[in-house]
Formats: C-alpha cells, sequence, structure tokens
C-alpha cells in the first residue's frame, strides 16, 4: 500500500473515480454530445437540400462525382 | 422525384409492402415466444433472482454468458461493414445494411441481459445518479452508450436516400402511415449533389469513429472480468481474445441473417456467391486467430499451475466442464474444417463417385454411433484397473476412419455449396462462441478460493429469457427489414455504376505526340446523367 | 481515527459456531429452509467451515482444520473498486459496509471478492415464527443509507460490518455521557460470544492494543495474502 495517494494529483484523480454520480455525469454528457454532433450533422444534410441544383439524383454517378474538385 | 430502376423496385422495395403468410405465422411465434420470456421475468421480478440457478458461488451465470454472446454479435455488423468500407472493399455494398442492423438489434438485446441480471432493476437508473468511474460496469456503460448511438446513426445515415426513394416510389394503397414515415426518415432529401457530399462524407467519418469504440466495447467487457482477483480471469489476454471472439461469432451471425434475408427477399443476384467467398476468407482468418488465443489462454494456465487457477483449467479439460469444453473445441475445428478444407479439395474429387452427401452421411452415422457407444458410461466390469475401463479400441478407430472418409466425401458438395458451407460453419460458430463464454464465465464462479466448489445448472426462468432475447433480436430483425430494404439500394446502385465504368474504362495511355482533342476522353462532359 | 481489526486465534478456536449463530441474531441475517441452503442460497456472514486444502494426518488418522470467516475488511477491498454506485464503501475507520438502500444487485462485488464473505438475497427474507419476533430494531437510516441489521430487502448484497452499529451506540454513549470515545467500548457480536475466546478486536491503530501485539506474534497470517487485498482480519496460525 504505497501508491502516493497523499500526492494532490493523484488524490484528485481518485476522487474523480471514486465519487459516486461523475460516471452517470459522463454518460449523460456523452450522450448528449453525441446526440448534437449526429443532430448537427443531420441538420446539415436537410439543410443540403436547399442549395439551389437543378439535377439530382438517386445515387452518387461518377457524374456527381466529376464535377467536384474539377481534378 | 427520384427515380428507381423497374426491377431493382419490384426485388427490393415492393416485397416491403406485401406481407404473406409466413410473415404472420413468424411474427406470431416470436411473440408467443417472447411473452413467455414477459411471464418468466415478471415472476423473477416479483419473486427475486431466486428464481434463476444461480447461487453462491455461481453468482453470475446464463445472463452474463448470454450478455457477452449478444454483444459479441454486435461486433460483426458495425465493424464489418466500417472496416470494409474504410478499405473500399466493393463487395461489401449488398451486405452493409444486414450487418449494421445486427449491431443495433444485438445491442438491444445483449444490453436487455444486464437489466435481467440486476436484482434490483427497479434501482437502474442508480447508474447515472451514483455512476462511480471506477468500476468497470461503469466503462462499460460508456462505451456501450457510445458503440449504441453510433452504430444507429451509422445504420440510420445509409437509409436516408432509400428512405427517400420508397417516399417517392411508394406504391399505390400503400398504408399512410408508412408514407408518412418514410417522409419523416428521409429528411427532406432531394439528392443533389451538396446533399449527396456530405452525407458520404459523414459516413466515411462514422465509419472511422465506430471502429475504435466497437474495440473498446468488447475490451471493456473483458476487463469486467480480467479485473477481478478470480482464478482464471485475471488474464492480459482477456482484451484482444474477446474482440477476436466477438467479431468471429458475428460474422457467423451476419451470414446467417445475410442468407435468411437473400432466400426470403430473392436477392440472389444481389448477394452473390461472391461475398460469401470474401466474407469467407475473413471468416477463416478470425478463426485461425481465436484458436490462436484460446490455446494461449489455456497453455498460461497450464503450465502455471497456480492452486486457484488450475483447479478451474481441470474442471475444464477432465472435470464437470469438460463437456461444454471439448463440444466448443470440436465444433470449432468442425467448423475449421467446413471452412478451409474445401479450399484444398481438388476439382477432380467432383467426378468421383465415392465422394457423395449420401455417402458422407452413412459415414458419419456410423461414426456418430461409434462415438456414442464410446461416451455410454460402462455399466459392468467396475474394476480399480484404469486400463480395463478404456472403451474398446475397436470403437474408436471406427469412430475414427468412418469419421474421416466423411469429412473427405462431403468436401466436394462443400465447395459446390459454398451458401450451405457457410451456413453450416456459422452454426457452428454461434454455438461455439457461446459455449467459449460459458466455459469463461460459470468455471470461474463454480471454482473459487475459499467457497466450497458449487455447481451451476440454468432454472428454466433462465432458459426461458434466453430464447425470448433470441426471438426479440429475430422479431426486431425481422420487422425492420419489412420496413427497410434489406440492401441498400443507393449503394448497390453505385456499385454497379462503378463496375460498368470500370468495364468500359480505358487504360490511360502514354502522352500522345498528336494534338489534344484527338484521343476520347475516358469520362465525357457528355456523360449520360442516370 | 481508529482503524478496526480482528484477530482470531485458530489454535483456541473450537469451530462452535457460536460466533455464526450470534452474528445471525445481532444482524437479523434471514434463515433459508434446507433444501435453499443446499442450492448455496443459505447467508452466514461469519461462515464456520473446513478449511479447503488443510486436512493433516494419514487415513484414518485425519484432522480437519476449520476456519471461521467474517468479512477482512480489507485495506484494499476489491469489491468497493468494482461497484458501480458506491452502494458499498470503506469508512475513514476502515470499515467496508454496505448500503442496501443503493444496491443494484448486480452482484459484481460479490463475484469480485476473493474470500466470498459477500451474500446475495435470492428471494424477500422470510423470519418464521417465533423468529420474527426476535428482530434486532437496531439499524443505521439516513437519507438514503440502509445498513447494518436493518432487514434487508430482496435482491441486494449483504455482509459482515463488523457490527457498526455497536459502533453508532458506543459512540452514542459516549457522547451522552459527556466523556470521549474509548475504543475498547465496542466489540462485534461475535468476538463478544466466542467460547473459546478465540478472538480479538480492538484498534490497530494503537500500537498497545491486543490486536496490535497478536498481530506481531510470528503465528500471525492474513488470508489469501497473495492477491493484495491487505484484510485487517487476522488470523493466528494453529499448532505452532
Amino acid at each position: 500500500m504505497n501508491f502516493p495517494l497523499d500526492n494532490p494529483f493523484y488524490h484528485f484523480v481518485y476522487q474523480l473515480i471514486n465519487t459516486a454520480g461523475i460516471g452517470g455525469l459522463i454518460v449523460i454528457v456523452e450522450t448528449i454530445l453525441i446526440l448534437i454532433a449526429v443532430a448537427l450533422s443531420l441538420r446539415g444534410i436537410t439543410n443540403g437540400a436547399k442549395v439551389d441544383e437543378p439535377e439530382v439524383y438517386a445515387y452518387p454517378t461518377p457524374a456527381l462525382h466529376h464535377h467536384n474538385g474539377q481534378d | 422525384m427520384l427515380r428507381i430502376s423497374k426491377h431493382d423496385r419490384e426485388i427490393l422495395l415492393d416485397p416491403l409492402f406485401h406481407a404473406g403468410r409466413k410473415f404472420y405465422l413468424m411474427i406470431s411465434v416470436l411473440i408467443l415466444i417472447m411473452l413467455w420470456g414477459l411471464i418468466m421475468y415478471v415472476r423473477q421480478f416479483v419473486l427475486g433472482l431466486g428464481t434463476t440457478g444461480m447461487e453462491r458461488p455461481a453468482y453470475w451465470g446464463m445472463y452474463m454468458v448470454n450478455f457477452i454472446f449478444f454483444i459479441g454479435i454486435s461486433h460483426a455488423g458495425t465493424l464489418i461493414s466500417a472496416i470494409l468500407r474504410v478499405s473500399n472493399a466493393e463487395w461489401r455494398r449488398p451486405i452493409t445494411r444486414i450487418a449494421e442492423a445486427i449491431t443495433a438489434f444485438a445491442l438491444i438485446v445483449g444490453t436487455l441481459q444486464i437489466i435481467f441480471d440486476l436484482g434490483r432493476p427497479d434501482r437502474i437508473l442508480y447508474l447515472f445518479r451514483f455512476g462511480r468511474l471506477q468500476s468497470p460496469l461503469l466503462w462499460d456503460a460508456v462505451s456501450v452508450t457510445a458503440y449504441f448511438l453510433g452504430s444507429l446513426t451509422y445504420l440510420y445515415l445509409p437509409i436516408i436516400p432509400d428512405a427517400a426513394l420508397l417516399r417517392d416510389n411508394i406504391p399505390e394503397g400503400a398504408p399512410a402511415w408508412r408514407q408518412r414515415l418514410y417522409k419523416l426518415m428521409a429528411l427532406g432529401w432531394r439528392g443533389n449533389r451538396t446533399q449527396w457530399l456530405r452525407l458520404e462524407k459523414m459516413i466515411a467519418v462514422m465509419a472511422v469513429l465506430i471502429i475504435p469504440v466497437a474495440v473498446s466495447v468488447h475490451t471493456v467487457i473483458s476487463w469486467i472480468l480480467a479485473t477481478t482477483v478470480q482464478p482464471g480471469w485475471h488474464s492480459t489476454v482477456f482484451g484482444p481474445y474477446f474482440v477476436v471472439g466477438a467479431i468471429f461469432s458475428g460474422i457467423g451471425a451476419l451470414f446467417i441473417a445475410m442468407t435468411a434475408a437473400r432466400r426470403s427477399f430473392h436477392l440472389e443476384e444481389y448477394i452473390t456467391e461472391r461475398q460469401y467467398r470474401n466474407l469467407g476468407y475473413i471468416f477463416i482468418t478470425m478463426a485461425a486467430i481465436w484458436f490462436y488465443f484460446t490455446y494461449a489462454e489455456h497453455m498460461t494456465q497450464a503450465a502455471g499451475q497456480l492452486t486457484a487457477e488450475f483447479p478451474v483449467l481441470a474442471s475444464k479439460l477432465w472435470g464437470e466442464f469438460s463437456f461444454t469444453f471439448w463440444t466448443m473445441v470440436v465444433i470449432m475445428i468442425m467448423a475449421f474444417i467446413v471452412l478451409v478444407f474445401p479450399l484444398l479439395t481438388p476439382d477432380s474429387w467432383q467426378r468421383s463417385r465415392v465422394f457423395r452427401p449420401r455417402f458422407a452421411l452413412a459415414n458419419g452415422v456410423v461414426s456418430v454411433l461409434a462415438i456414442l457407444a464410446l461416451l455410454v458410461p460402462q455399466t459392468q466390469g467396475v474394476t480399480a484397473d484404469l486400463l480395463s475401463g478404456l472403451p474398446s479400441p475397436t470403437l474408436r478407430i471406427v469412430a475414427g476412419v468412418f469419421g474421416t472418409v466423411a469429412i473427405l466425401s462431403i468436401l466436394p458438395w462443400l465447395k459446390s455449396h459454398i451458401i450451405d458451407a457457410m451456413i453450416i460453419a456459422s452454426g457452428f460458430v454461434l454455438v461455439g462462441m457461446w459455449l467459449e463464454r460459458w466455459n469463461i464465465v460459470v468455471p470461474t464462479m463454480t471454482h473459487p478460493r475459499l467457497m466450497p466448489v458449487g455447481l451451476y445448472t440454468p432454472s428454466l426462468t433462465e432458459w426461458s429469457l434466453f430464447a425470448a432475447s433470441t426471438a426479440l433480436f429475430i422479431f426486431l430483425f425481422v420487422l425492420f427489414f419489412k420496413l427497410i430494404p434489406a440492401v441498400s439500394v443507393w449503394e448497390v446502385r453505385e456499385g454497379r455504376v462503378i463496375d460498368e465504368t470500370r468495364d468500359s474504362a480505358q487504360m490511360p495511355l502514354p502522352e500522345s505526340s498528336r494534338p489534344p482533342g484527338g484521343l476520347q476522353p475516358a469520362f465525357g462532359d457528355n456523360e449520360p446523367t442516370y | 481515527m481508529p482503524k478496526w481489526s480482528m484477530v482470531i486465534d485458530l489454535e483456541k478456536c473450537v469451530a462452535c459456531q457460536a460466533c455464526s449463530i450470534a452474528c445471525r441474531f445481532e444482524n437479523n441475517t434471514p434463515v433459508v429452509s434446507p433444501e435453499l441452503a443446499w442450492e448455496g442460497r443459505e447467508m452466514r456472514w461469519n461462515d464456520v467451515f473446513p478449511a479447503p486444502h488443510e486436512e493433516s494426518g494419514d487415513y484414518p488418522n485425519t484432522k480437519t482444520h476449520y476456519l471461521t470467516r467474517p468479512c477482512m475488511h480489507c485495506e484494499n477491498p476489491p469489491c468497493i473498486k468494482v461497484c458501480p454506485v458506491q452502494a458499498t464503501f470503506i469508512d475513514e475507520e476502515g470499515l467496508v459496509r454496505q448500503n442496501y438502500a443503493r444496491c443494484i444487485g448486480c452482484r459484481y462485488c460479490t463475484v469480485a471478492c476473493p474470500y466470498g464473505v459477500r451474500y446475495f438475497n435470492w428471494f424477500a427474507p422470510e423470519f418464521e415464527s417465533p423468529l420474527e419476533q426476535h428482530l434486532n430494531p437496531d439499524k443505521i437510516e439516513g437519507r438514503g443509507d440502509l445498513e447494518g441489521p436493518a432487514v434487508r430487502p430482496k435482491g441486494v448484497v449483504e455482509k459482515c460490518t463488523y457490527c457498526v452499529h455497536r459502533l453508532r451506540k458506543a459512540h452514542a454513549r459516549a457522547e451522552a455521557e459527556g466523556r470521549d470515545f474509548r475504543p475498547d467500548e465496542y466489540m462485534p457480536a461475535c468476538v463478544q460470544t466466542c467460547t473459546g475466546k478465540a478472538r480479538f478486536f480492538g484498534d490497530m491503530n494503537d500500537p498497545d492494543s491486543t490486536v496490535s501485539r497478536l498481530a506481531e506474534s510470528d503465528r500471525a497470517f492474513r488470508l489469501l495474502e497473495e492477491v493484495g487485498t491487505h484484510p485487517k482480519t487476522i488470523y493466528l496460525q494453529e499448532g505452532k
């Protein structure tokens, strides 16, 4: 039992992992962050429909990618 | 208004709107099984976990085994489809959606097992209110949450264009709620260039992100066991061992699911033998790695012979778990034979009159009978002499010779029926992997250090909930593919276009001395729009 | 702050199981039917059992060595590390305690404990008449806490607490009498009842206490020292 728990840094880390509620908080924050990221990306895709491009594709074709980047 | 070719429409979209008698029959059977499971669960909830076969010292039992097993199956999906997407394997296209659906549903069913296993399921929310990061169960909550949300997104993204296709091509007379559903799921998808680019970018990002998350999930599950000091669990190899086993069983589940979809929706021209062959190669690789890890894990225990650990190993090798252990080993070897040996079979064998399934069956029956005769306990001649207790060597020779002939003579059939061969191998692997989880969880539980050695037999409640969980998994799967095409329509169509372009493309020639314009470009601006 | 410790002298122990019975009545451990006990559902916070691999002598003159086993109250307990909700925890006096009001019944701690001192309530506890008239009324209750001899609900884990309610009572008495609490005022029921006077209890932080002195004996050992749990329940070897 010579783990340096009296070292303030390790003590802080131990408190972090040993405090009831922090784990749950992390799961909740994680869920919220993922949901926000997904929602933003989906909104980006939805908003893409507003861009004024007359031709639509049922699936990506070479024609779609050919205009991309001009390389 | 997005258009779909008549052929694709007939095969991929139309069956979604016609449910036959078979479909309803299947759904009703599944619901009945689930209802039975629900009754058993309510009984367990009211009476307590004493209705299971768990006891001291086997505090964890079948629920834990099923938890590891189902979460393992979930790796099929997303991991396989993400790796194939990232590595641009073109043959992935028709099977990605099935794989991703397996992930989402297996995760739901796997997480349910934890709730079954809780003594106080009413306090499940305490996991959030009082969650403590030091506990490996919380690590599990963190990574399974990320994996579940990630794989749902990853499943949903490629559905958006298909939902739009369905929205625009819904047959006459389809119920209004489905029209609304597809409209909602399509999120106003129009299919213009900006949308496609954004969608493809997001799919690519998700495919990369989901791989480390998937690896973390089963690693953390193995750490639930490996972070304890219990004999047989405290092993550093558990993380990769579990991940490999998870992918292994996942591919097995994927083979079965994609064959079911292929047969019931008649997708023979979409899911071809090419998919089976290529996925089969990955399957063989995982089998080899799995054997390697299994050997490494048990060999170190056997060599160490620690006082607490060795009884666990001994119970598997020749003790009360020898049946499940050796069954696992034998059927995994059988799976390996079914996968690998047909590749080594010369074509000339197929013309032989001897190597026929019927001949193989006859030999197999003889061999199995001989093995059964060996396994039946010898009722007479009780003697202290160990040697005379051994069964007759003739029976062993008969079992060995006829078994070998049976395997050899089935090989040409397996070679020409690759789909059936994969299904057989997958069945072996799924059973074998379930037994593997069992052989990891239960022997350690029943061989603790300071408690008397216990016995664990799952009760009816546990078997019922296992059946109900499997039924729920199939139920979700069947229902989902009644709403969404089993094959990603746009991805397959894109793959077809790529193939056509590749076929018609010319090799880039060395620079010509003639003025530009003399050569026809491979892709023209006046390429017809599809 | 005292550090509570127990010393069990196996030389003096006669394996009479009085500690087990005293514990049962002190802590309201539910009794189970013989069938359930056979299935492994019995609960003995303080168990007496033949030590595994410890038989000595040649047949027929064999001798079985018995071990009495309360909770080890480890300084580095594997059980509290795995609890996802902090239903089990080690308090500042070194007692490993269990909060029945928070336990979700995942049984991870029972799996992690190498000593098997933790028990799970497979069914709701039942006390046959006249047992239910003799329940110990003591309990530790507070906001979100339910500990000690309080009758447990079904589906939670329970364990030996070194009779933490007795410690609370001793503190309360000292406070009511307006004096300082002395470590010798508190002792678990099993120590009090031990027929052979084989159990000793006290403060390990006090170098002059009985347990400190006994722990220095060359007969002193701890169970499963190799798993690194640093138990505070110390045994004195038999036959040496």
